[in-house]
């Protein structure tokens, strides 16, 4: 009797969307921040400055558990296509996104307006979503690194 | 078992509120017409005597579109492009046709500190350039927040000329000090002085430009065809975009009041009404990101004349709403998926123009193709 109002109870949650996942999403961000207790000073500053960006700039679309919307906006947690393309992610930060892209096995095809960022923000921005909600990336993205990357 | 009915209950009911679907019906007696294919982010548009188009891009282009063809105009003053920040409204002066004055506002890094604030200037259009520019009105300090430029530019029937700053992510700072810039309504003279009943006048350092206050970010502004009153929208957090009519030195209350919350899901505060601010006359949970408003006027959409339209760029469509004694009564999708809707305005012709990013401008049709 109890199992399966438990069973119910994630059912429902699982379909309700958004609003229901809130203490979900804090817990995750929550989860994210101390992960990087362990890494390095150097990556826990930068995440840390790009938390304040991803929260101005990219929250609105990638949501704050960083899962996105189904077929309009890629999640970034545990996505492949963050992960696997490190050089086109920060591209894709630089100068805009647009066409078909894969991500975890689904096809977004919508666009993504160049934000202004700077490269230093970009990388900031960058460390903290390759380092967040279930993403781990060993190798710190520098302001150097962004600034090489062309169009 | 009596709790588990009411468990059911209680979380079918979770799932009811906690789903951001619009219930809006989608309107299927209408068409579309693309009119100005390939634009990115058509932001504003103003229509010219000679039919011809000005189009701003966001990202700092002004197009002038005539007869087809589409021409870069120059002398288009530098845009600071980041975030929600670029080349925002186009606006022509009511008498344009003797004084030639074109409106426009962007977001400007002119002046001091790093960053960005919204700016108004004046210009006039000669062989596809702007010359004579005047800045009007440069909102400050600068900061590299994305977020929250406004605008909208409005004229009224006595020549005074409105627009809109969002409060550019400061909201516990800007909205509700009338000393700072930012999550305002403005009234200018079409000069850009500071009309003498402009309701803060007399507030030590107020800024004197300052209409009515309170607000988070207004994307859209008409004047009512039949009331001549200044109607504006504006973005809420999550779930709390409002339609406002616009009085003269009025709080509308952000973030003091809302009706909606941070976007991690928090409260921003309990409460949706105090004494001394505004209420909404109509306000959207879940948020549809209003941009762009134009009421129907012509003859040209029978049953919608009077209605307002507002753009959703959230959920991609055209809001046509309906207005009994004052009130929204009911709402429908327009162009439903067509993408973000980012401005509209009745053309001079009478017809309704719809400004769609990554997409184009299209004409309204009423009626099946």
């Amino acid at each position: 009797m109890k199992k399966s109002l438990g069973y119910l109870i994630i059912t429902l949650l699982l379909i309700s969307c958004n609003r229901s996942e809130k203490n979900k999403d804090i817990t995750e961000l929550k989860n994210s921040e101390e992960t990087s207790i362990n890494q390095s000073s150097e990556l826990k500053a930068s995440m840390e400055r790009g938390k304040i960006i991803y929260t101005d700039f990219c929250v609105t679309c990638h949501l704050p558990n960083g899962k996105g919307v189904p077929k309009a906006f890629p999640p970034l947690a545990k996505s492949d296509y963050l992960m696997n393309n490190r050089e086109e992610s920060i591209k894709s930060i630089k100068y805009g996104q647009s066409g078909e892209i894969t991500v975890n096995g689904e096809i977004y095809n919508n666009v993504m307006a160049p934000l202004g960022l700077e490269d230093d923000e970009i990388a900031d921005v960058m460390n903290y979503i390759t380092n967040s909600w279930g993403n781990s990336n060993d190798k710190l993205i520098t302001e150097e690194e962004v600034s090489k990357i062309e169009r | 078992m009596k709790f588990l009915r009411h468990s059911v209950f209680i979380f079918s009911f979770l799932g009811l509120i906690a789903c951001a679907q619009d219930k809006n019906p989608i309107n299927n007696e209408h068409s579309y017409e693309l009119v100005v294919p390939e634009l990115s982010n058509p932001w504003g548009f103003a229509f010219l005597p000679d039919g011809s188009m000005l189009i701003n891009e966001k990202e700092g282009e002004i197009i002038h579109f005539k007869n087809g063809n589409k021409t870069s105009v120059k002398g288009v003053p530098k845009v600071y492009n980041r975030g929600q920040g670029g080349l925002l409204d186009v606006k022509l002066h009511p008498d344009y046709k003797t004084n030639g004055w074109i409106y426009l506002t962007y977001a400007s890094s002119e002046g001091e500190g790093k960053g960005g604030h919204t700016a108004l200037m004046r210009a006039q259009l000669k062989n596809n350039t702007l010359v004579d520019s005047e800045v009007l009105y440069k909102a400050t300090p600068n900061t590299t927040r994305g977020q929250h430029f406004g605008s909208r530019i409005e004229f009224d029937d006595e020549g005074y000329l409105y627009f809109t700053i969002g409060e550019r992510g400061n909201r516990d700072v800007n909205p509700q000090d009338i000393t700072r810039d930012g999550g305002k309504v403005y009234r200018l003279h079409d000069d850009g002085t500071i009309p003498s009943d402009n309701p803060f006048v007399n507030d030590e350092n107020a800024k004197t430009a300052i209409y009515s206050f309170g607000h988070r970010n207004p994307q859209g502004m008409a004047i009512h065809p039949e009331t001549r009153e200044i109607w504006t929208h504006e973005h809420g957090p999550k779930g709390g975009d409002e339609i406002n009519i616009i009085k003269s030195g009025r709080n509308y209350g952000w973030p003091v009041i809302t009706y909606g919350i941070n976007y991690i899901g928090t409260k921003i505060t309990d409460e949706t009404a105090r004494k001394g601010m505004e209420q909404p006359l109509h306000y959207w949970v879940p948020s549809i990101a209003p941009s762009g408003m134009a009421f129907i006027s012509s003859d040209k959409y029978k049953g919608w004349k009077g209605n307002l339209l507002v753009g959703s760029l959230k959920f991609q469509y055209l809001d046509n709403c309906y207005i009994k004694d004052g009130k929204i009564v009911k709402e429908e999708r327009l162009l439903d998926g067509l993408g973000r809707v980012r401005s509209v305005n009745q053309g001079p012709d009478g017809f309704i123009y719809v400004g769609i990013e990554n997409l184009g401008i299209v004409k309204l049709i009423k009626g099946k193709k």
